[in-house]
């Protein structure tokens, strides 16, 4: 009795320490977002379109895929019950 | 058939298949079976509003000019929708809590609901907007030339303003029929949103069509698509940082801060976890849609001749390679898009129109109030839909004004520089509790100012608003004053230099008025609740005091909300205190949710203002202020008060429980010295009742007899009398009564003293008494009195005491720096170890009552000496009872004095 | 046959006091005056009758009368106890440890005699 009542305990902190890291994962997300595309400021003249157009596209993806794990794994209704451990 | 009749078909076969959509979905929505409308999917495809005409034609455009540029439109937007966490979530929630009806009703409802501050959200926004919507009208009348041009007909061309009245009247009717249905604009507009869903998959697909068609029909596959790419004059990817970030910042802003992108991300917003999908699902949307449009530009650019306008390749592409079909559908496209963006703006529009514009005056002219007559849902309804024509009329008068042509490409940009000028308002709404209404309002005129005169009016070409002079020379000739080089900022690019510059001195202007002026109380509470939206979700206090008339307020809310509705809302109130019928009484909760239920049709500025005026007073006292103000630092002091409170609890429990046990203490020890004082008393009385019988009695007694039952009771009286003079004495001194009578004398005269007069009635060689005289030359500043009893005390307890066979008493006198120690040592066999706490207790009396004491005597000369700041120990192993008496050393201070007093 | 009193009292007034009264009234008095050994005097003494104070050196009233009646040759004997401590709880206390009579300090000469010739009658 006393044991399954521990586990449950450490499960349900497990979730809620997922729970956060998936949201900060989801405030970093933009700004991963912000960086990657801002790397093509650093070119050097020259780079060309269709390159360009790959790394972009890639990056893009990248984030869509990121968003979607995130949205994913943070679940339905994770928005509601996060928001007392959040702020 | 004519391609331009085909197309006109089409068209309006499209326009008919729209309006049956939204009224499928309305009647849906009706009868409850909305449910599969308010799928996360619907609200991502109405977030596709933001890919307007102009971006679906001018992107390909704008990357046929300037390669990738035309990316950043759509990367911007996509780092908010994946930042979602960050701001949308909270903007979500508080327009879901506030029920916030557009932007300006954001803005305004945080700072105090200043309808001020709405009015000029409201009118920046229409600033904004209105050229957006002339483009959107061009963009279609343009489309349709390119048809026309494409069928060989010239006259269309000419008659692009009839194009335009008659999409400019579609739209308005449509929007009309659509957006005004119900008034609530939490209700939400399904037919509105459904359509917009429809068209946002035919822009897509529409675009998504012609791209496969380039790259897999005309060009022939990915790589060749890619080699043509590098091969074509944008070939070279050349990124202008400067450009790059404020078009990348200001396509994230005016996705925030433009009125149909808060329509449909906020106020058309019906469940929160939508955002969560739309975080992914939006940013693959625009990802589609930008997929195909430099491979487009690119066949645009090498296959038309030179000099077609890049903006219509997407059309021309499919027309110049014969496929007329396609071109149709990208013709819908591009119909969708501008006709989505139109309806949704102009919904947001005469959303904000009428309840900033529109209905402050009504509501100012009529009294408003229970005075009011007939239904207000009317007249709002009839501002809306005025609003609704008057928004698109405003395009159309714009778009004819202007005479179309190039000048209003440039057009969506500047505008998105207007409108993200609500920006650092919003953000400081959300999350500075210390943005002020004055800042926000500063803020916002600075950057509308800044943005006008950089951007706005020189965007117009040949010198409309703004002569050639101004931008050449500067305002009023002043060279720091020169829109494109504002406070010599110069060799920037226009848009960058214009944006940065209103973007930053709004935001400074705003931060900085925001901390030196006062926020009003109404102001500080709104923005507790908005800062701290997901703290408080629901609860709104706003009004207190005051007597509110339940019934006007009923006549009121039913002619906004409607009879029914305001009949059940105000009965779910009356049941919930408990009240029956339909009137609740006018409490704070009742009037913040009536509020609330009012703000959505008419904005929360107007329905504050009206609440207010039937309720009358001030809604925000001081005093809620201070409750409510600081809702967080109040729940943190609230906690920690509790903390304090628990903490004091437990400190008043355990003093409580000190006290009780002290009190327990106290009376078993007042029980005790009770019956010690009874056992005191009645052994005397016993010895002096029975001999005093005895004496009184029949028989004859001898007169030695006599004698010695008188002398008897006689000896019993004087213990009887003792007993009460020490019960006194220790009274005093343990009542702390005492006063002390400090005074100068000898130590050595004092002691002398005390054993003469502990020698009186006893023969004086029963005991020898060793003093050293020298040590005892001291001079005391003390109460000699007192002391003397002490020494007195001692002494007759020894002689009592002690039982040697020569008994001998030591008085030992030393002193040091810190005390002076007085010992009486006998010889006698001393007090057992565990007595040795005891006899200072009162009535303690070691070995039988033979010497006749009351047992108080070490008791009083304990208290006698605490009040000396001295005290009395018993001192163990001195071969006899051993008393010290310890003085400290103030005691002794006196010698000195009287040292010198006597050398003197 | 004259009977025989043994007063333990520790105040030497009382006892004399008490010690008049009883030999007046043609009593054999005995006399103890410390609760150490006052249980082993009581056996020697072999008295008819013992008047026990309560408030005794080393050894209170109460536990000498708890010793007699737990002893089988004093269970029977007639104590007459006297305290100077007027409290209720120390009638009932002696009552529950057996007493014969329970007086409180001061006395009247005549209730004493009256109630020691009482309980030697029998």
């Amino acid at each position: 009795m006393l044991t399954s009542k521990a586990s449950e305990y450490v499960y349900l902190e497990r979730r809620r320490y997922r729970t956060r890291r998936i949201i900060e994962a989801l405030k970093v997300l933009p700004v991963l977002g912000i960086v990657l595309f801002g790397v093509p400021l650093l070119w050097s003249e020259g780079v060309k379109t269709s390159d360009a157009m790959i790394y972009f596209f890639s990056v893009w993806l990248a984030l869509v895929f990121a968003a979607v794990w995130l949205a994913r794994r943070l679940g339905a209704g994770a928005v509601e019950k996060s928001l007392e451990t959040d702020n | 058939m004519t391609p331009l009749n085909l197309l006109i078909l089409v068209c309006l076969s499209y326009v008919v298949l729209l309006f049956l959509v939204a009224f499928a979905a309305e009647r849906a929505a009706l009868r409850g079976r909305g449910a599969w409308m308010s799928q996360p999917l619907v609200y991502t495809l109405s977030l596709s509003v933001y890919c307007t005409a102009w971006t679906f034609y001018g992107a390909v455009g704008n990357a046929a000019r300037s390669g990738l540029e035309y990316l950043t439109i759509y990367l911007g937007p996509t780092i908010v929708m994946v930042g979602w966490w960050w701001v949308l979530r909270k903007l979500v929630r508080i327009g879901r809590s506030q029920r916030i009806t557009s932007v300006a009703d954001l803005i305004s409802s945080r700072f105090g609901k200043s309808n001020l501050l709405a009015v000029c959200v409201t009118l920046l926004a229409v600033i904004g907007t209105t050229p957006y919507i002339a483009l959107q009208l061009q963009s279609v009348t343009l489309s349709f030339a390119a048809f026309a041009e494409a069928g060989g007909l010239d006259a269309p061309v000419a008659d692009s303003n009839a194009t335009a009245i008659w999409v400019a009247s579609g739209l308005t009717l449509f929007t009309i029929v659509f957006g005004t249905r119900n008034l609530d604009v939490n209700e939400r507009h399904y037919g509105v949103v459904m359509a917009i869903a429809v068209e946002a998959v035919v822009k897509l697909c529409a675009l998504l069509a012609v791209g496969i068609f380039v790259v897999w029909g005309v060009s022939g596959g990915v790589s060749e698509t890619l080699q043509r790419i590098d091969a074509s004059t944008i070939g070279t990817a050349e990124i202008h940082g400067g450009r790059w970030a404020a078009l990348t910042f200001l396509s994230g802003a005016a996705f925030l801060c433009l009125p149909r992108m808060f329509q449909v991300l906020v106020v058309e917003n019906e469940d929160e976890s939508h955002l969560q999908t739309a975080s992914w699902a939006f940013p693959v949307y625009v990802m589609l849609i930008s997929l195909f449009v430099i491979p487009i530009a690119v066949v645009g650019l090498q296959t038309l001749p030179e000099g077609s306008n890049p903006d219509l390749f997407v059309l021309t592409v499919p027309l110049s390679q014969g496929r007329d079909g396609l071109a149709i559908l990208s013709f819908l496209g591009g119909f969708s898009s501008a006709t989505s963006m139109v309806i949704v703006a102009a919904i947001a529009l005469s959303t904000m129109v009428s309840n900033h514009i529109v209905m402050p005056i009504w509501v100012r002219m009529t009294g408003g109030g229970a005075s009011m007559s007939g239904d207000v849902r009317n007249v709002v309804l009839l501002a809306r839909r005025l609003a609704i024509a008057g928004v698109v009329f405003l395009g159309y008068l714009y778009f004819s004004l202007s005479g179309g042509g190039a000048a209003l490409t440039s057009i969506g940009l500047v505008s998105f520089a207007g409108v993200v000028q609500v920006l650092p308002a919003m953000l400081g709404g959300i999350f500075w509790r210390g943005a002020t209404r004055m800042g926000a309002l500063s803020g916002l005129l600075i950057g509308f100012l800044i943005w006008l005169f950089t951007l706005f009016l020189p965007s117009f070409a040949g010198g409309v608003f703004l002569p050639e002079t101004v931008v050449q020379f500067g305002l009023f000739g002043l060279d720091w004053l020169r829109p494109q080089a504002l406070f010599g900022f110069e060799g920037l690019d226009p848009l960058v230099h214009a944006v940065l510059l209103s973007m930053s001195i709004n935001t400074l202007v705003f931060v900085l008025v925001s901390l030196i002026t006062l926020p009003s109380p109404l102001e500080q509470l709104q923005g507790a609740q908005f800062v701290n939206v997901y703290q408080h979700s629901t609860q709104q206090k706003s009004w207190s005091g005051g007597v509110a008339q339940s019934e006007d307020l009923m006549v009121m809310a039913q002619r906004i909300l409607g009879a029914s509705e305001a009949q059940a809302l105000f009965q779910s109130a009356a049941t919930r205190q408990g009240v029956s019928g339909y009137l609740p009484e006018p409490s704070e909760e009742f009037l913040a949710e009536l509020e609330r239920e009012m703000a959505g049709s008419v904005g929360a500025a107007t329905a504050h203002a009206m609440v207010g005026q039937i309720i009358g007073g001030t809604p925000v006292s001081v005093h809620d202020l201070m409750a409510v103000a600081d809702e967080t630092a109040q729940m943190k002091v609230y906690s920690s008060e509790l903390e304090i409170k628990s903490q004091e609890l437990a400190r008043t429990a355990l003093q409580l429980r000190n006290a009780n046990t002290k009190l327990t203490q106290l009376s078993v020890q007042k029980d005790a010295f009770l019956s010690q004082i009874s056992h005191e008393l009645r052994t005397p009385m016993s010895s002096i009742r029975a001999f005093s019988e005895i004496l009184r009695g029949v028989e004859v007694l001898s007169p030695q007899e006599q004698v010695r039952y008188a002398s008897i009771i006689q000896e019993e009286t004087i213990r009887l009398t003792r007993l009460l003079d020490d019960l006194l004495d220790l009274s005093v001194l343990e009542n702390g009564q005492v006063s002390l009578n400090l005074s100068t004398g000898s130590l050595s005269d004092l002691m002398d003293h005390s054993v003469a007069m502990a020698r009186v009635g006893r023969d004086a060689a029963a005991m020898q008494i060793h003093r050293n005289s020298a040590d005892e030359r001291i001079w005391l500043y003390t109460d000699l009195d007192r002391l003397n009893q002490v020494f007195l005390n001692l002494i007759v307890n020894a002689h009592k005491y002690c039982d040697a066979a020569e008994p001998k008493l030591q008085i030992i006198v030393r002193q040091s720096a810190q005390q002076l120690t007085i010992d009486f040592i006998d010889n006698g066999t001393g007090i057992s170890y565990e007595n040795q706490n005891l006899i200072f207790e009162k009535f303690s009396r070691i070995g039988g009552h033979k010497s006749g004491g009351a047992g108080l005597g070490l008791a009083i000369s304990r208290e006698i000496l605490q009040r000396l700041q001295g005290d009395v120990i018993y001192l163990p192993g001195q071969n006899g009872a051993a008393f010290r008496i310890r003085l400290p050393e103030s005691v002794i201070g006196g010698a000195a004095r009287a040292d010198m007093s006597s050398t003197d | 046959m004259v009977k025989h009193v043994l007063i333990i009292e520790d105040e030497p007034n009382i006892v004399e006091a008490l010690s008049f009264i009883l030999s007046r009234d043609g009593w054999a008095v005995s006399l103890h005056a410390d609760g150490n050994d006052a249980v082993e005097a009581v056996q020697r003494k072999r008295p008819d009758l013992v008047i026990l104070d309560v408030m005794l050196p080393n050894k209170s009233g109460f536990d000498i009368l708890k010793d007699l009646r737990d002893n089988a040759d004093t269970q029977e004997l007639p104590v007459l106890m006297l305290t100077a401590r007027g409290q209720n709880k120390d009638r009932v206390m002696a009552e529950k440890l057996g007493v014969s009579r329970f007086m409180t300090k001061p006395f009247s000469n005549a209730d004493i005699l009256s109630a020691v010739q009482e309980l030697t009658l029998c």
